[in-house]
């Protein structure tokens, strides 16, 4: 007896170390088991890893008030056929003949806005000169499938957590900005990105019936970081903005087509903006918000 | 596949450690080469076939330059010799490490008389800075008769491909490997202790610098140019802290494992941050890359023992070379040659002054070295400018800048840095060797693992940083 205490407390890291391998082994296997359901959205977080960002259709069911659900099924390939996602036609608003009436506004305006999205907006309320009024519901990561089931800090990257349902339910906003898009390169469809779009916003107008909403273009890339041939690419980026531009009714949607000031005769991000050619630099964003208080419906 | 990853803990690691230990004696070193073969070819493919032929060709040139006699004429063809395989061994570094490099720069010089030439971009095979820096010292060492020729192809061959230093160090010496080699005790207490080192390296990659790394990665996001001062300080020091701890860990597990397998491999850190001058922090920091150059090219150029003029040109040389090992591109020259000028600064003026001091010479160390962590860093000469002109903000910083990004970061990252800091200090280790073998201990080191593995296994892994060489 004596003897096997003196052999586990010689070595009691190797019998630890192996039970502890065991354990877990088998912890993993059961977790693998469950998860059939691998996280895609990571597009533009910390690595800009092309490989981890895997082709997804996303198909959509309907729950019983009508409202669009996300039933994302995942694929082991990039082949998956499109008709799967495009067969549901997505109802456009009709198309109208009036042109959206924009006016040049200062900073009051902005006071009970409300701007939604990823790093990029993240990047406008950390390093942007908005009114200290103008709420910002942006994080890392956010993708326009997550939005609504999401929580983010409020402020951006300092405040304390909240919910993007409390969010959207605790103030009333006249104005809803929204840049979404650049992390949904490598998921679903174009059209299964704006199907999805539009859902968000009719869900947002249910909350915020009087609020108008603003679609900013997604803005585009570099050159340089076109030239990578992964997902990101501008080809994908303005064959969603051509669709999202579709979703303004201009009665209370509007499409912004922020790109207009930042792009070269190319159509790509003009590298003088950004450094890593898809963030807008500090020095840059005024362009961005110079655009914003140009380009303002009132009511 | 990386020490630290799932693949090497749960799979490659037990089904080798089994076959190693079940092995006699004799076929410990068989064992080891074919497991060392699988662990590269798992990493780099058909890439392999070089290191195998490295193993050969080595091989052979070593028992060419041990040569027989003594007699001027065989001295001559020994020389002779070790200069062919020293232009095959960096021939090869050259040729897959330094093409685009060197085709890049000479399109530069042909671009002013309108020509250009395809930049030719190879595929980096893995660890080729380190076994071709091992195999160079084998050869120099048989000719300078330290060590005898390797009789057996497979003892040389486990010298060269031994996976735990294989792609990322410590560049051992055959020498130092030789008793092992022969002859190896593997005991449990082996394993026990080796077990030991291997989770403190574990925790240092996984639990410190992986979680520091955000730190760093998300100072690039909107541009150097958008960064106030005191968080491009916070940068640099975070990057520091990744740097190391990512390297100290990567080492340390291969010591450990080395022990686990009856090796003992050489230390590679001895606490760098705590250096008193950056002389001293080469001597603490990569200290087996740092030997190999003080053996192999400053010693040989004359090292110290030669005129003023010369020293300065024996060091030039030294760190021109350090820097461009570290990879091509010229922002590591740049960074060799800060250490240059720096350990010369010390050398002819400023050592006399900092070995008086007993805080400054740190506060000095601290302060210098997350800058040329910064020159290392960034491998745009721009971004370089850009970021020293936040870190210095003499001509003032534009509106934009505010130092919220700072006290956002401060917040997240406080605790992470002081256990960065506690960790780097030479008392901690002090109090580690006192109760080292004690239970509680033994428990805590437990308490890391599960903890890494569960970290390691809910995030993917990111390489390790020297991984590029």
């Amino acid at each position: 007896m004596d003897s096997i205490i003196s052999i586990i407390k010689k070595y009691t890291l190797l019998i630890g170390v192996i039970i502890a391998m065991i354990v877990l082994a088998i912890v993993f296997l059961i977790q693998k088991g469950d998860d059939d359901s691998p996280a895609t959205k990571d597009g533009l977080s910390l690595s800009t890893n092309t490989e981890n960002i895997t082709t997804q259709p996303a198909t959509f069911a309907t729950d019983s008030n009508g409202n669009r659900i996300s039933q994302t099924t995942t694929t082991g390939s990039n082949n998956f056929s499109p008709s799967e996602t495009t067969q549901e036609t997505v109802t456009f608003n009709p198309p109208d003949n009036t042109e959206a009436q924009f006016t040049t506004v200062n900073d009051d305006y902005f006071y009970d806005a409300l701007f939604i999205g990823n790093s990029r907006t993240v990047g406008l309320s950390m390093f942007g000169s908005m009114p200290e009024e103008t709420t910002f519901y942006a994080t890392v990561g956010m993708n326009i499938y997550d939005l609504l089931t999401s929580s983010a800090q409020v402020p951006p990257e300092e405040g304390p957590e909240q919910s993007f349902s409390s969010v959207i339910s605790g103030n009333q906003y006249g104005k809803i900005y929204i840049m979404l898009g650049i992390n949904d390169l490598g998921t679903g469809t174009s059209e299964s990105f704006a199907e999805y779009y539009k859902n968000v916003i009719d869900q947002i107008h249910q909350q915020q019936p009087n609020a108008i909403i603003y679609i900013q273009s997604i803005i585009n890339i570099s050159a340089e970081r076109d030239a990578q041939g992964d997902a990101i690419s501008n080809q994908n980026i303005n064959e969603k903005n051509a669709l999202l531009k579709q979703l303004a009714n201009n009665d209370y949607i509007y499409y912004l087509d922020i790109n207009e000031v930042l792009i070269d005769s190319n159509g790509y991000l003009n590298a003088d903006y950004t450094s890593d050619g898809i963030h807008l630099g500090g020095g840059s964003l005024s362009l961005w918000e110079d655009y914003l208080y140009s380009h303002a419906i009132v009511k | 596949m990386v020490f630290s990853s799932i693949d090497f803990i749960f799979r490659f690691l037990p089904i080798f450690l089994i076959g190693y230990y079940i092995a006699p004696k004799g076929y410990k070193n068989l064992i080891l080469l074919i497991g060392s073969l699988i662990f590269y070819a798992w990493g780099d493919g058909w890439y392999t076939l070089l290191l195998v032929l490295s193993v050969f060709v080595n091989f052979i040139f070593g028992k060419l330059i041990a040569g027989h006699g003594q007699s001027n004429q065989t001295r001559k063809t020994r020389l002779t010799f070790l200069w062919v395989s020293i232009a095959i061994n960096f021939g090869l570094l050259i040729l897959f490490k330094y093409t685009g490099f060197l085709t890049e720069n000479l399109n530069l010089i042909l671009n002013i008389f309108g020509g250009s030439i395809p930049v030719a971009n190879m595929h980096l095979p893995l660890g080729i800075s380190y076994f071709t820096f091992m195999t160079v010292s084998y050869q120099v060492d048989v000719y300078r008769r330290e060590i005898p020729a390797a009789n057996n192809i497979v003892t040389f061959g486990t010298y060269v491909t031994m996976f735990p230093k294989l792609i990322s160090g410590p560049i051992t010496e055959y020498g130092e490997l030789l008793p092992s080699l022969r002859n190896k005790n593997v005991t449990l207490a082996n394993i026990e202790e080796g077990l030991q080192t291997f989770i403190i390296g574990l925790g240092a990659k996984a639990l410190l610098a992986d979680n520091m790394s955000t730190l760093w990665a998300g100072m690039s996001r909107y541009g150097y140019e958008s960064i106030s001062c005191p968080y491009a300080w916070l940068g640099a020091v975070g990057y520091s802290f990744q740097l190391y701890f990512d390297f100290l860990g990567y080492s340390l597990m291969a010591i450990g494992i080395g022990t686990m397998l009856g090796f003992k491999l050489p230390k590679n850190f001895d606490h760098p941050y705590a250096s008193g001058s950056i002389s001293e922090f080469w001597r603490r920091w990569h200290i087996t890359l740092g030997r190999w150059f003080k053996k192999y090219i400053y010693f040989p150029l004359g090292g110290s023992r030669c005129s003023t003029i010369k020293i300065v040109r024996n060091t030039l040389i030294v760190w021109a070379f350090t820097g461009l090992w570290h990879g091509a591109s010229w922002n590591f020259v740049l960074w060799g040659l800060i250490f240059f000028a720096l350990i010369m600064l010390e050398r002819f003026f400023l050592g006399k002054y900092l070995a008086r001091t007993r805080v400054l010479k740190h506060v000095y160390v601290c302060i210098i070295i997350p800058l040329t962590w910064v020159v290392f860093a960034l491998r745009d000469m721009g971004d370089i400018g850009m970021y020293f002109s936040r870190l210095f903000p003499f001509g003032g910083s534009p509106d934009f800048i505010t130092t919220r990004d700072f006290w956002n970061a401060l917040s997240d990252y406080w605790y992470l840095l002081i256990a960065c800091v506690i960790c780097s200090l030479p008392v901690t280790e002090k109090i580690y060797q006192k109760y080292k073998g004690s239970i509680v201990t033994k428990i805590i080191l437990l308490g890391i693992f599960i903890y890494s593995m569960v970290v390691v296994h809910n995030s993917s892994n990111n390489p390790f940083m020297y991984f590029r060489f």
